[in-house]
């Protein structure tokens, strides 16, 4: 009771300390125009840019254009409410967003507002706008980030820090990479934030349903400007999400964030700037676009171990237009990122999915953070593949073709079907390590094409039963050991003689 | 003369109290004032003065709104 009586005295003594002043004074503009979500304001001097402007009532809009006489204002909701003649204050303070463990299994908007219903504690604000970490607080990418697809993780490695684009027309399955990325990520506590810029609510609300649904939700943080809100709103969203990823980073964690996506972030900035009048350029995008995206991307880092080691890996998403990524924002963010993965629609049509364009896609830093263990038995996957595309298109024409040829072609097309994967399903680093050494073992050399897939998870499903302790000794140390090695070589003959003897009763 | 001062007041407000208020401001500003009289019962009390591009606020409202800040915020 003691310390509720103190309180009170505490708070007692607050208010008895409280001087209202005679009368605040500030600055006040009026609002001379209102359409398609900007406002032109006259009167308030010496704003800043980027400024939030209080309309009054719960509207909110920001500086974006400054000018000796007026101010161009992007309203960021409740913009129908804004009436001519109407006064106006600046706030002071740029936009921020809440930050902290409060967000974690929350949907949020851009400017903080929770959108699932129920109330929001944040543990403080950062501002969406700030500066990339200084190069002297960085560390060079040297932990894995593993997404739990094979394809990617033994051939295109992303690392603790870095941006891979993932890039490809509509419906070649790029978001359910990153989906898998971000399902991957719960066991390891790494904290994920996914982006949804512009996208139908019903397909947020499913993705969301999903996470939540594989138990990852408690790990991750849903920042969502769907296409019903302003073109103000989806351009704050990515920096929204890379604040809040920012806060976990600099208090030492690691952190996934997930741009989904950026084509049409800059559909929406392209949309504000023609309507504040600045000159459009190529495509009718302003000037400053690549700015727009290489501020977001570059905010993407890992932090040296006296910055608290954190990181934030970034995947931005871009969509294509039949494929073409010489247009404008892909060339644009294949150029800013690390590396790009290429998902190609013809694959996808064909039945390869991850749709993964091997050879288009590149990961500029991952190879060094790779474990050891999917470096050793992945070295010449990506030749092989290549040699296999390659010849698969000769053999189309079914000109004759030499033993040597066809052996490659019989390996790549068991290759391509090993590296199938169903949506949202992920292989932990010994499976992937296994199906490798099993394929490099030539165990699926005899198995029927169509049978690959079905014969992979029934030799998994066998090594979890045979050698736990081998699988489990991989996980833990990421390295494949020769013991190990000699361990699971053994499982792979017991299998293929129970499989050769299998297929032979049928 | 200063054309768009506005008034804003929570409540109704008598002339004499204007006739006073705008006496006031001018001696401060040096300049002759008519407010323009706008009724915003959202202030709570007092007034609220726009003339050009500076309010003189003694609202309630922000005043109320000033203790919250200063209740909400640490010690120093």
């Amino acid at each position: 009771m003691q310390s509720l009586e103190s309180i009170g005295s505490y708070l007692q003594n607050k208010i008895h300390s409280f001087e209202a002043g005679n009368a605040s004074v500030y600055e006040y503009g009026t609002v001379h125009s209102a359409s398609d979500g900007i406002a032109r304001i006259s009167g308030l001097t010496k704003r800043r840019y980027g400024e939030l402007i209080s309309f009054g009532s719960d509207t909110f809009g920001i500086a974006m254009e400054l000018s000796d006489d007026d101010m161009g204002v992007v309203l960021v909701n409740n913009a129908d409410s804004v009436v001519t003649g109407a006064m106006v204050r600046g706030t002071g303070h740029i936009v921020d967003v809440p930050t902290g463990k409060a967000l974690l299994g929350r949907v949020i908007d851009p400017i903080g507002r929770p959108l699932d219903g129920k109330p929001l504690n944040p543990g403080g604000f950062r501002p969406l706008e700030c500066p990339a970490p200084a190069i002297m607080d960085r560390a060079a990418v040297n932990e894995p980030l593993q997404t739990g697809i094979l394809s990617i993780d033994s051939m295109i490695p992303i690392g603790k820090g870095q941006r891979e684009l993932i890039i490809g027309d509509r419906q070649t399955g790029k978001t359910a990479i990153a989906l898998s990325a971000m399902l991957n990520q719960s066991p390891q506590g790494v904290i994920c934030v996914y982006c949804a810029i512009g996208q139908k609510a019903s397909t947020v609300a499913q993705f969301v349903h999903t996470l939540t649904e594989r138990g990852a939700m408690k790990n991750c943080v849903v920042v969502s400007a769907t296409a019903s809100t302003g073109a103000a709103m989806q351009y704050l969203a990515p920096y929204a999400a890379c604040s809040i990823a920012e806060s976990f980073m600099l208090e030492g964690k690691d952190t996934l964030v997930v741009y989904d996506d950026l084509s049409k972030h800059a559909a929406s900035y392209r949309a504000m700037s023609l309507l504040l009048h600045r000159p459009p350029g190529r495509e009718a995008y302003p000037g400053d676009v690549f700015y727009l995206h290489s501020r977001l991307l570059e905010r993407a880092a890992k932090m040296s171990a006296e910055k608290g080691g954190g990181s934030m890996t970034a995947l931005p998403i871009v969509e294509t237009m039949a494929g073409d990524i010489s247009a404008y924002i892909p060339t644009n963010v294949i150029s800013i990122t690390d590396g790009q993965i290429y998902l190609e629609s013809e694959l996808f049509n064909a039945g390869v999915r991850p749709a993964v364009n091997i050879g288009l896609s590149v990961s500029r830093v991952g190879r060094v953070a790779q474990p050891a263990a999917i470096q050793k038995v992945s070295g010449q996957l990506r030749l092989n593949l290549a040699q296999y595309r390659e010849m698969a298109i000769f053999a189309q024409f079914g000109s004759d073709i030499d033993s040597a040829t066809k052996q490659l072609l019989s390996k790549g097309e068991r290759l391509t079907e090993l590296l199938k994967q169903s949506q949202s399903a992920v292989f932990k680093l010994s499976e992937q390590t296994a199906v490798l050494a099993a394929y490099n073992a030539d165990v699926f050399k005899s198995v029927p094409v169509d049978e690959v897939m079905r014969v992979r998870d029934a030799l998994l499903d066998y090594l979890w039963d045979q050698c736990r302790y081998a699988m489990a000794a991989i996980d833990s140390s990421g390295a494949l050991s020769t013991k190990t090695e000699g361990v699971l070589n053994k499982a792979f003959a017991a299998f293929a003689q129970a499989y050769a003897a299998d297929a032979k009763k049928d | 003369m200063i054309q768009d001062a506005v008034l804003k007041i929570a409540g109704p407000m008598k002339p004499e109290v204007i006739r006073a208020l705008e006496h006031r401001f001018e001696s401060l500003l040096h300049d002759s004032i008519e407010f323009h009289i706008e009724q915003d019962p959202s202030l709570i009390g007092g007034f609220a003065a726009y003339i050009n591009g500076t309010v003189y606020d003694t609202s309630l409202l922000t005043q109320l709104k000033q203790m919250r800040k200063y209740l909400t915020s640490a010690d120093e």
